[in-house]
């Protein structure tokens, strides 16, 4: 079951020293050692600062700034590729967890997993704003948003040292000799209740997604960023329902199978990776162009490009499936009632 | 751009409507119903009612009951045996007022003092009819919580085939 971790009172579970586990724990904990000299050095700066200065120490501090920014470029593109690795992990414990057939039922183990994926996504939109800003303010010369940036990056680093305990906590409270909950059991439908938002049928759900995307795109290039907010904000809801109980189905060509975690497999080409990465990407993408117009009164158009190129590819990949699923088959999926016979 | 930016307005407002109106037309099946202090049966629609414990459509008032609680929380079952897996998660199951609907009389019944075949076909097939009138093999609602909750029903196969073969 466990072992002991050498300090009083303190078993581990044997779970930790799973390979990949083991690697994932191993490089947060490098990656936010990382980041912890980062932090000192930052309140230093933060400090001191006083970019009119002529003095020594302020010549000092700007070579200190840039070195701590070139380790948090580091720091924050190692986080870019954990995100991916954690889900992949939780995938590859499925194999020994009995009753878990992929993520879904790892990550519902107990009550660090969701809180846990949130954080990890929660960090990662923050990082991408702090890249945006320094992006910017590199460009500026006079650092405007030296400032702005460093109490950001403080945030982050509480954030992401909350989330390097529950790392560790969410895998150390996983018993292996416990039975979890499958996919169907979590996403599965439930007789007569609809599982989508705000009372939505299917074909409403998919007439929403395709005018949310026009909606998004139309909204970015005419600068109309509070209805791009709205927009952003119910696509995240939408998008999600629909790969869940429509796209989702496509994917696995099994009308009753919901499930947001399945994809991520090798049975289905890890082409969860793609898709999800695309949507959330896009979203992320467009939370930073609306602050990066909103606060700092930058038109980014690169930004924008990016999350229509994304936004785009998630939508090309779900119609995709059900187009070639429709010509391959003649028909479209629909779900199966399961009848008990008595 | 003026299009751009009209046909985006447009668009929010007819997807605020869309929302809008799936959010008024809203029809999910009823769970459970509040503010019961009555603690009488009540008449629910069929097809639009859930299980509490297995989360099925109640389709038929045969078989079905109701448990009232102290609060006057109402909640649904499809199968008398669903009713006491539901009952034994409760922390005050005296003061829980149980309903069943009689195969015989037709009516809602206290649960407490119903009689209970053991061999009749339910929705999950735990076996458990409900009747107002004693009958030769009938038992009482304590023993058919008991059976129910240490699995002497007829989802047991060895008591399946017992009881079949009338020797239970």
């Amino acid at each position: 079951m466990g072992f002991y971790c050498g300090w009083k009172n303190c078993i581990m579970n044997s779970i930790l020293l799973n390979t990949n586990i083991a690697i994932f724990l191993l490089a947060e904990w490098i990656v936010w050692f990382i980041l912890f000299i980062a932090f000192g050095v930052s309140i230093y700066i933060l400090k001191k600062w006083d970019f009119q200065s002529y003095t020594p120490t302020q010549y000092k501090l700007e070579k200190y700034a840039y070195l701590v920014m070139v380790i948090l470029v580091f720091a924050f593109s190692m986080k870019f590729i954990l995100l991916p690795y954690f889900v992949f992990t939780m995938d590859k414990i499925s194999d020994i967890v009995p009753g878990a057939m992929c993520s879904a039922g790892v990550i519902s183990f107990n009550h660090y997993g969701m809180k846990l994926f949130f954080v990890k996504l929660l960090i990662l939109l923050l990082l991408m704003v702090w890249l945006m800003i320094n992006h910017y303010d590199l460009e500026a010369k006079k650092y405007p948003w030296f400032k702005l940036k460093g109490w950001l990056y403080l945030v982050i680093f509480m954030l992401i040292s909350v989330e390097l305990y529950w790392d560790y906590a969410f895998f150390n409270d996983i018993d292996i000799h416990k039975v979890l909950n499958c996919c169907s059991t979590l996403y599965g439908l439930l007789e007569g209740v609809n599982p989508l938002p705000f009372g939505l049928d299917k074909t409403r759900l998919l007439i929403l997604f395709y005018l949310l995307y026009l909606m998004i795109l139309s909204s970015t290039f005419s600068k109309q960023y509070f209805i791009l907010s709205i927009g952003l904000l119910l696509f995240t809801i939408i998008g999600y329902y629909s790969v869940l109980y429509f796209f989702g189905t496509y994917i696995y060509q099994m009308p009753n199978h919901n499930c947001p975690f399945c994809m991520l497999q090798k049975d289905y080409y890890y082409i969860g990776y793609l898709l999800w990465g695309s949507f959330i990407g896009g979203i992320f993408l467009g939370v930073t162009t609306i602050i990066a117009n909103l606060i700092l009164g930058i038109d980014t158009q690169k930004l924008k490009i990016l999350m229509t190129l994304l936004f785009t590819l998630f939508i090309v990949i779900c119609s995709l499936y059900v187009a070639i699923y429709y010509i391959q088959n003649g028909v479209f999926l629909e779900p199966v009632k399961v009848e008990m016979v008595m | 751009m003026k299009i751009i930016k009209i046909f985006s307005q447009l668009l929010l407002v007819v997807i605020v409507s869309i929302i809008g109106y799936s959010i008024i037309q809203k029809d999910n099946p009823i769970e459970v119903v509040r503010g019961n202090l009555s603690y009488r049966p009540i008449p629910f629609t069929l097809e639009k009612t859930d299980d509490t414990i297995c989360k099925m459509l109640i389709r038929s008032y045969y078989g079905s009951s109701q448990a009232i609680t102290k609060k006057g929380d109402t909640y649904f079952f499809n199968d008398i045996g669903c009713m006491m897996i539901w009952l034994e998660e409760q922390p005050h199951k005296e003061s829980i007022r149980l309903w069943v609907y009689t195969n015989d009389t037709n009516r809602w019944l206290n649960a407490r003092l119903a009689h209970y075949t053991t061999r009749d076909k339910t929705v999950i097939g735990y076996g458990f009819g409900a009747y107002e009138k004693k009958n030769r093999d009938s038992i009482s609602f304590e023993q058919m919580r008991s059976r129910m909750l240490k699995g002497e029903n007829l989802l047991n196969p060895k008591v399946r085939k017992r009881l079949l073969e009338n020797r239970y």
